[in-house]
């Protein structure tokens, strides 16, 4: 028999429940004394989920790029033809959903009726209902969210790197997909795709607030129903080493070059717990490289060749890992030029210890502090879980990294020919081009 | 720590400048590398460094910094001690060459203003209610930016800027807030000894123009190379927080475009699918409104006309019970959430210190129950149309790849 389990972090004095339940859901409980309470629902299914196949078929089935979000927009509608928002609105909770590369997610946040917001959140993700017209109409309210999106030179800037480092990972696709990929979407598309993803077994349910797992369970028992074994599986081609390409260049309405350095990670350890050690020896690493306590990043701002806000971080999980450095520079080549040489000399030199004794102050403090609220402990437990790992194992992962593990992982994960870099740049006026 | 100054366009860029120059170091942290480590050394002291914002036409210069509760530190470390010694450092013992601040410093933090300024554009969903804002207000303080003018920006000195700090250091109105699980005795005791040493003037007098009437609306048109055009609507409301307005128009808000049940939601994305997004948002100081939405440069006309009809029902009074009962739950919710987040609480306060008025969360509570429908008809036949700004996309993109 499946049985709660308790999961518990004396280090941080943090607990929460994992709840097996009946129906097939994996239920996440994490009790905390706060006025807001904060329900997720994640489904294994995200933008680079393009093909599948049921047991039994032996070709794969393919999916217009977008399916993923366009089914998180239409499965607000209800059975009866309403809203589930206007449902939200009747108890006060504030719903909303997004998409990513590998998970939907629903989530409302609430004050007051709590039971009665997860009966109407977990209806509404097991109970699709679309009508061929409101799927035409969605098109066009998608379209513009779709541009909205291409408008953005941050997301320009992202999707041009990941088209950059990966030559067959799906991070290369961009979530919404494109007005032409959408055309294609129909409202059967939508049901195939419910029918398949949406598979309770496929999909975990994480609570964070006033609750107690009992609450939960009652309301699960009382909406959801068994489902059985999810019988699919997703294509994934094999990302070799190398590069796509070496540069991504776009022209776009902004003030500065924009610049994204990215480095392809190819050592993904199956085993979660050695991930989840990773992605904190990284954050240890990328706040050593290049926070405001860098020689390198100084050198750069004191010299005029970045803006005073750069951003950087790791992202490292079964499928896909990168590390990436992003700013806005008049020289977007030479910041490059000179990212590849510091790194060099750092790989040489080793990580300085006391600076990677600072850093791992940060990263312990970060780490205490994203147990403060609700929505973040949601998302936290969401991308961990998802992953295969535990949020409450992350401060003892952290005390046991040492300047060793730094250093093997510096010299290990940063290399030019696996380094890429996205660009945007000021459109150039003809007019004053000629001059 | 907030400084309450008047937003002014002949002070404006001097005081946002005084954050951005003091937290680059100070004397005992004689740089950005140096105040970096010691700020990761105390379990990630985080401090803000351009924190600058207007509410009404009062100009609001924030330092904060964000720390670990010492019961959490596991080395016993005193970290809210260090950070109050940071801040005290930095505003009460910065680097000063002669009658002015460290030169490399200003211009630092000029240059990365500039920067700022210049790259508004590249976010057109803040680009276009910026601009809006700007062309509506464009004869009263309002229209001035938090951080002033590019113009201004550029001509301050080491030495105008050290004046405007000391000008808001004797004269301006000062609030400290501290939100933490203890330590209050601390704060209070170290802030009190660092105005010891600091002489305070007369204090700045604080006040907002509200307009109430509009002789015509305001079109302004520009034209961007992006795909998606903006529609941004500038409305005077007539109403404001010191006039006791505050939950009436909450109310207002929520129903007319904030959120997913709102007309604007339902009414402009769900059921015409004009856009991806339509919201309002409004300035209970200032008594100002906008609504701002992304949609295709033809379907302008289509857009405006509807969010002006559906502000036209809620003038007529057409609100269902349903409307004003979720408006309600939502409002509750979203007040009760705020003794959740630290920020939060610090923003309501500085909110409600500004308007004159203190009202806590539960009061509010209290106040949004009693308001009604006329309540809420009778302040939308208050709001005027002022300015209409699009910014009309016309697409093209330039990819090039080595």
């Amino acid at each position: 028999m499946r049985e709660t389990a308790l999961q518990i972090s004396s280090l941080l004095g943090e607990m929460y429940y994992k709840i097996p339940h009946k129906s097939g859901l994996d239920i996440y409980v994490y009790p905390k004394d706060v006025s807001t309470t904060f329900a997720s629902i994640a489904v294994n299914y995200g933008a680079a989920d393009r093909h599948f196949r049921l047991a039994g078929e032996k070709e794969y089935t393919a999916i217009p790029d977008g399916t993923a979000h366009f089914l998180e927009h239409k499965m607000f509608e209800m059975e009866d033809g309403s809203d589930a928002f206007d449902y939200f609105a009747e108890t006060g909770a504030d719903a909303n959903a997004f998409t990513s590369s590998l998970t939907t997610c629903y989530l409302f946040s609430c004050t007051e009726e709590f039971e009665e917001s997860l009966a109407i959140l977990l209806d509404m993700v097991a109970h699709p209902h679309f009508t061929e017209e409101s799927v035409q109409r969605e098109k066009e309210i998608i379209a513009q969210e779709i541009k909205m999106s291409e408008d953005q030179p941050s997301d320009a800037l992202y999707y041009g790197l990941m088209q950059s480092l990966y030559r067959k990972n799906n991070q290369r696709i961009r979530v919404a997909g494109t007005v032409e990929s959408i055309a294609d979407i129909t409202a059967d598309t939508l049901r195939r795709a419910h029918s398949v993803f949406y598979n309770l077994h496929n999909m975990a349910l994480f609570v964070c607030g006033n609750v107690t797992p009992e609450a939960v369970i009652e309301v699960a028992d009382q909406v959801l129903t068994a489902a059985p074994e999810a019988s699919f599986e997703v294509l994934r081609e094999a990302e070799p080493a190398a590069l796509a390409e070496k540069r991504f260049v776009q022209q776009m309405q902004v003030s500065k070059p924009l610049f994204c350095i990215g480095v392809k990670d190819i050592d993904i350890s199956e085993n979660p717990r050695e991930r989840m050690k990773k992605q904190c020896i990284m954050d240890i690493l990328n706040d050593v490289l290049f926070s405001r306590s860098s020689p390198f990043r100084n050198d750069l701002y004191e010299n005029g060749w970045i803006s005073s806000s750069m951003s950087y971080g790791f992202t490292h999980c079964l499928e896909f890992s990168h590390n990436v450095i992003s700013g806005e520079s008049k020289d977007p080549e030479t910041v490059y030029e000179k990212y590849i040489s510091y790194l060099a000399q750092v790989q040489k030199d080793g990580v300085d210890p006391a600076a990677f004794e600072r850093c791992k102050r940060v990263l312990y403090a970060n780490c205490v502090s994203s147990f403060d609220d609700a929505s973040e402990i949601c998302h936290n437990m969401m991308d961990t879980i998802l992953d295969g790992e535990d949020p409450l194992d992350e401060p003892q992962i952290i005390a046991s990294i040492t300047l060793e593990d730094a250093n093997r992982v510096l010299r290990s994960l940063f290399c030019e020919e696996r380094t890429a870099m996205a660009v945007i740049m000021p459109i150039q006026n003809n007019k004053e081009a000629d001059k | 720590m907030n400084f309450f100054t008047p937003l002014d366009a002949s002070t404006a860029a001097e005081n946002a400048l005084v954050p951005r120059i003091l937290s680059q170091g100070c004397v005992r942290c004689p740089g950005a590398m140096a105040l970096a480590e010691h700020c990761q050394s105390l379990y990630n002291l985080s401090l803000s460094r351009n924190r600058v914002f207007k509410r009404g036409e009062t100009q609001v210069i924030c330092q904060s910094a964000w720390m670990l509760d010492n019961s959490m530190v596991p080395d016993g470390t005193d970290v809210l001690g260090g950070a109050l010694d940071v801040l005290c450092d930095l505003w009460f013992d910065p680097i000063t060459e002669g009658n002015g601040f460290s030169a490399p410093f200003t211009d630092h933090a000029k240059n990365d203003t500039m920067d700022g300024i210049r790259a508004l554009i590249n976010n057109k969903n803040n680009y276009a209610p910026f601009r809006c804002n700007q062309e509506m207000c464009r004869r009263e303080r309002y229209g001035i930016s938090a951080v002033g003018s590019m113009a201004d920006v550029e001509a301050a000195s080491p030495e105008s800027v050290y004046a405007a700090y000391q000008r808001m250091l004797a004269r301006s109105r000062c609030e400290i807030f501290y939100v933490g699980r203890g330590g209050e005795g601390r704060v209070m005791e170290t802030f009190s000894r660092a105005f010891s040493g600091i002489s305070r003037g007369d204090i700045l007098p604080l006040s907002t123009e509200v307009v109430r009437e509009v002789q015509s609306v305001r079109e302004v048109r520009e034209e961007h190379p992006a795909q998606q055009s903006k529609l941004s609507l500038g409305f005077r409301t007539g109403t404001t927080e010191a006039d006791g307005g505050r939950a009436v128009m909450l109310m207002l808000n929520e129903i007319f475009g904030s959120g997913p049940v709102s007309r604007l939601f339902m009414h402009v994305r769900e059921k015409l699918g004009l856009c991806y997004y339509c919201s309002s948002s409004m300035d209970l100081i200032k008594g100002t409104m906008m609504v701002n939405c992304g949609i295709d440069a033809k379907k302008k006309a289509e857009a405006q006309a509807e969010i002006l009809r559906q502000l036209d029902e809620i003038r007529a009074g057409a609100i269902a019970d349903a409307e004003l009962d979720a408006a309600r739950k939502s409002l509750r919710s979203a007040i009760r959430q705020i003794y959740d987040e630290p920020t939060s609480l610090e923003m309501w306060w500085l909110g409600r210190m500004l308007s004159g008025r203190s009202v806590s969360p539960e009061e509010e509570i209290d106040h949004i129950e009693s308001v009604t429908k006329d309540d809420i008809a009778s302040a939308a036949q208050k709001i005027l149309l002022d300015t209409v700004y699009f910014m009309e996309g016309t697409g093209g993109e330039v990819t090039d790849r080595a």
